[in-house]
């Protein structure tokens, strides 16, 4: 165990780090940069002619070379892919070098070194390659004691004797002149193997069907979207297309022409406010009824309960009546006086759901440590922020994605409410009402099914990379608090 | 500092109007400077007397002064206390530097001079080392040590300690024991203890408090009580093993066991209750004999087993006192170290 290569190993790990969000960056910018020169279908009379979208040979000039749609629908394919790749992989070596102590060195990980080093080669990284490939020769001398001179000396010799070890003869053991009791266990043994080995490969299969069977509607979603007209309606669907062929000017159709980029800022803007008072709301209220004494707590809290098997459905209309013209006058005015914004959030602001499952951790915290901030000075308020928080905080986490995830996917209430007003209540719509509303149908009567299932892929790709990224928390979440998801 | 608690009474009312008496009418004066214990069995109001002495718990009568201010109705913070709970209390989150900061910081002390008490504090306690550490990356002893160099960082008029050893392993609770006590006596700070360990409470403390239903026993110092027990729930609490009881009448001045006379009392005719500590016993010849029923021989003592008035009572004696196979003995005791206690009140009749 020499501590110093351990040390030295981190360290050109972290130097690669650099290096790899730089590569990450400049793919970023260049996918941005190529994905602003796709050249969209003419608009006319106020409407974008989106049939000859596919049958459009535009030619690009960038860095000096002229690129048809074909080269250039290539070249971002290349760079998505090195998005995909190497996004994760940086998050995951991060995470990994940051916890790994000097035990876990072994073997595997000089070989995971260099086998990242070779994704390095294929993603143009040559920095992160060379950073990579010294470090595998740092790990081998931490883990094997040889140089990289002995340890290429080393190979044929290890070749050799793997050879040699296949090639040794099995001693069979003649089973006749066994008493009976070691000839059963042999058996029994046997018997074991076999169970094992058909047992491990029945849960893989398994296994390997079901997340197909998963993974196919996506797959098949993000394929389509990227086909062109012809291929997604055609009668016999290519299950694999060339990347040449994808098609990225649908995202970009989608997100302009379409107005989906508006609907994402909108959607956002929901999320974002509505989730910041709903921590704020039920961290307050979950804090009274765990803490603080009052007369008729537990009453209010059971009310609080009570309307929780009311659905969500009943009070849309009276909610609505609230918010329109007869009550606060938010929605329903003449045009420019609305509040679209206001009516999808406020009445999102709280959720006692939350409330509930939040309180339930706060009481988990034990009532000494409140007595103890009290002899210590500390205020209600401060031992709320300083002390509850803190340690509740993955709770407070799961909350804000859960519900981050439920106003991503409200449909009803901001359906009703940007279905009043006309054009001004369209320009609120949120994305899931825009899945929904958006004429994606042509003048010829032609439904654009490409680009619609572009805008699905646009809304359900940043769920999925959330849910991927914090799929603990959530798990957790839905398992104790038993509602939403 | 001086603390004195007059008429301390706390009444709990649940949800029904049920009244539960937790302390009653408790008149104690801990002089300045020293360690007393609250002992008592579990439920006794033993926490419930220490919280109202830190204020979070209010009084439902009578008067807490330190020193000459009536601190009553003043809140926890502004009565200059550190308080040790049973379980610590640490905040999980923060690192122990960060623990024993944060009373400092709701007081505003400036930064630098609260960095510096921290760090002495934590070397009086002995965990310089570990400031770096969360709570949950040290030993039971350790954060101990925390809880008491959080409570300690305030410069507080009075340490309360509540069980703050009930966590820890025998041996470690042994050393925390004698830490606490040099703790103590370095900082010269008025500390009440709470414990249900009547050892623990012995060794520790410079007098104790022993309490039963809310209600003060007595108040002494350990090895006076010990000797001199004012009624029969000290004596039966303090000892171990517990001190032998049963009943015995009196007749013409003599206190009667087994039908015989066994020593001369200076008390009316009656039934009494007498208390005789089984390590008090002495074997000699000439002494009361008895009929040895069971004997146990644990090392330096031997146990003996046998009966007054039909019940069963211990005597430790002296292992060489006793031969194999003997089955009569003479006991004797020394007549201070006989108690009688009245029938009715439980109240000491010839001792204290």
């Amino acid at each position: 165990m020499d501590k110093q290569l351990f040390q030295k190993s981190k360290k050109i790990e972290k130097i690669t780090f650099i290096f790899d969000l730089l590569a990450i960056v400049t793919y970023i910018a260049l996918f941005l940069i190529l994905f602003n020169l796709l050249e969209l279908p003419p608009v006319i009379n106020g409407r974008m002619n989106l049939d000859i979208l596919q049958f459009m040979t535009p030619t690009y000039e960038f860095l000096g070379s002229n690129l048809d749609k074909w080269q250039m629908n290539s070249i971002i394919s290349i760079l998505v892919i090195f998005m995909v790749v190497a996004v994760p992989m940086f998050v995951i070596n991060v995470k990994k070098n940051n916890t790994r102590t000097i035990y876990e060195i072994d073997s595997y990980v000089a070989t995971s070194k260099f086998v990242q080093a070779m994704i390095n080669v294929l993603s143009f990284n040559f920095i992160s390659t060379g950073l990579r490939i010294y470090n595998t020769f740092v790990l081998i001398k931490f883990v094997k004691g040889y140089n990289a001179k002995e340890f290429f000396k080393s190979i044929p010799g290890a070749i050799r004797a793997k050879i040699a070890k296949m090639k040794e003869k099995k001693v069979v053991i003649d089973e006749e002149n066994l008493d009976s009791y070691s000839a059963s266990l042999k058996k029994s043994i046997r018997r074991q193997t076999t169970v094992h080995v058909f047992r491990l490969f029945g849960t893989y299969l398994f296994l390997v069907t079901m997340a197909l069977i998963i993974i196919i509607p996506f797959y098949w979603m993000v394929l389509t979207s990227l086909k062109d007209f012809t291929g997604a309606t055609t009668n016999n669907p290519e299950f694999f297309i060339g990347i040449s062929r994808w098609n990225w000017v649908n995202y970009k159709v989608v997100l302009t022409a379409l107005n989906f980029g508006v609907y994402i800022k909108n959607t956002v803007i929901v999320a974002v406010f509505s989730t910041i008072g709903t921590i704020f709301t039920t961290v307050l209220a979950a804090y009274a009824f765990a803490r603080i004494e009052f007369k008729g707590r537990e009453v209010l809290f059971s009310i609080l309960i009570m309307t929780m098997m009311i659905p969500g459905e009943l009070y849309i209309i009276t909610n609505f009546i609230t918010v329109s013209r007869n009550g606060l006058g938010w929605v329903g005015m003449p045009t420019g006086q609305n509040q679209y914004f206001l009516a999808m959030i406020i009445p999102f602001v709280t959720s006692i759901s939350y409330i509930f499952f939040l309180r339930q951790n706060f009481k988990q915290i034990p009532e000494s440590l409140y007595k103890a901030a009290r002899v210590d000075g500390c205020s209600d308020f401060k031992y709320l922020t300083r002390v509850m928080v803190p340690i509740a905080s993955p709770t407070i986490f799961t909350i804000t994605i859960l519900n981050v995830f439920s106003s991503w996917n409200a449909y009803i209430w901001p359906r009703i409410i940007t279905g009043v007003g006309g054009v001004e209540g369209q320009q609120y719509w949120l994305i899931s009402n825009a899945l929904r509303d958006t004429a994606f149908v042509q003048e010829s009567g032609r439904v654009m099914y490409n680009l619609q299932i572009a805008a699905s892929a646009l809304v359900t790709v940043p769920l999925l990379i959330v849910f991927f990224a914090f799929r603990k928390y959530i798990m957790n979440g839905i398992g104790r608090s038993g509602t939403k998801g | 500092m001086e603390l004195r608690l007059e008429n301390l009474t706390k009444i709990f009312t649940n949800k029904n109007g049920q009244e539960t008496l937790a302390v009653d009418a408790l008149d104690i004066t801990i002089e300045s400077g020293t360690l007393v214990a609250l002992l008592g069995p579990s439920g006794c109001g033993k926490s419930t007397t220490l919280f109202m002495i830190a204020g979070l718990v209010k009084p439902t009568a009578g008067k807490i002064f330190f020193g000459e201010d009536d601190v009553t109705k003043l809140a926890p913070e502004k009565r200059g206390i550190g308080l040790v709970f049973q379980n610590y209390a640490l905040y999980p989150h923060m690192t122990v530097f960060k623990n024993i900061l944060f009373p400092l910081e709701n007081m505003d002390v400036p930064r630098d001079e609260a960095f510096e008490r921290v760090k002495d504090m934590a070397n009086l306690v002995g965990i310089g080392e570990l400031l770096d550490r969360k709570p949950s990356q040290l030993s039971g002893g350790q954060q101990q040590r925390v809880a008491i160099a959080r409570a300690l960082v305030k410069k507080p008029r009075v340490l309360l300690l509540d069980e703050p050893l009930s966590n820890l392993d025998a041996r470690l609770r042994l050393q925390m024991r004698e830490e606490i006590k040099r703790i103590q006596r370095e900082t010269g700070i008025t500390t009440v203890f709470v414990t249900h360990d009547q050892e623990e409470a012995m060794s520790i403390s410079d007098k104790m408090v022993v309490l039963d239903f809310g209600k003060e026993q007595q108040y002494d110092a350990p090895q006076d009580m010990y000797n001199q027990p004012g009624n029969l729930f000290v004596a039966k609490f303090l000892g171990n093993p517990p001190i032998n009881s049963f009943e015995a009448n009196v007749k013409n001045k003599q206190l009667i066991i087994n039908g015989k006379e066994f020593m001369k009392v200076n008390l009316p005719d009656g039934e009494y209750f007498v208390g005789m500590r089984p390590e008090n016993f002495r074997a000699k010849s000439d002494g009361f004999i008895v009929d040895i029923k069971e004997i146990f021989h644990i090392g330096r003592d031997t146990m003996i087993h046998f009966d007054f008035n039909n019940t069963n009572i211990r005597a430790l004696v002296d292992s060489d006192s006793i031969e194999e196979g003997q089955n009569k003995v003479g006991l004797t005791i020394k007549p201070d170290r006989v108690y009688i206690f009245d029938k009715e009140t439980g109240k000491v009749l010839n001792n204290g």
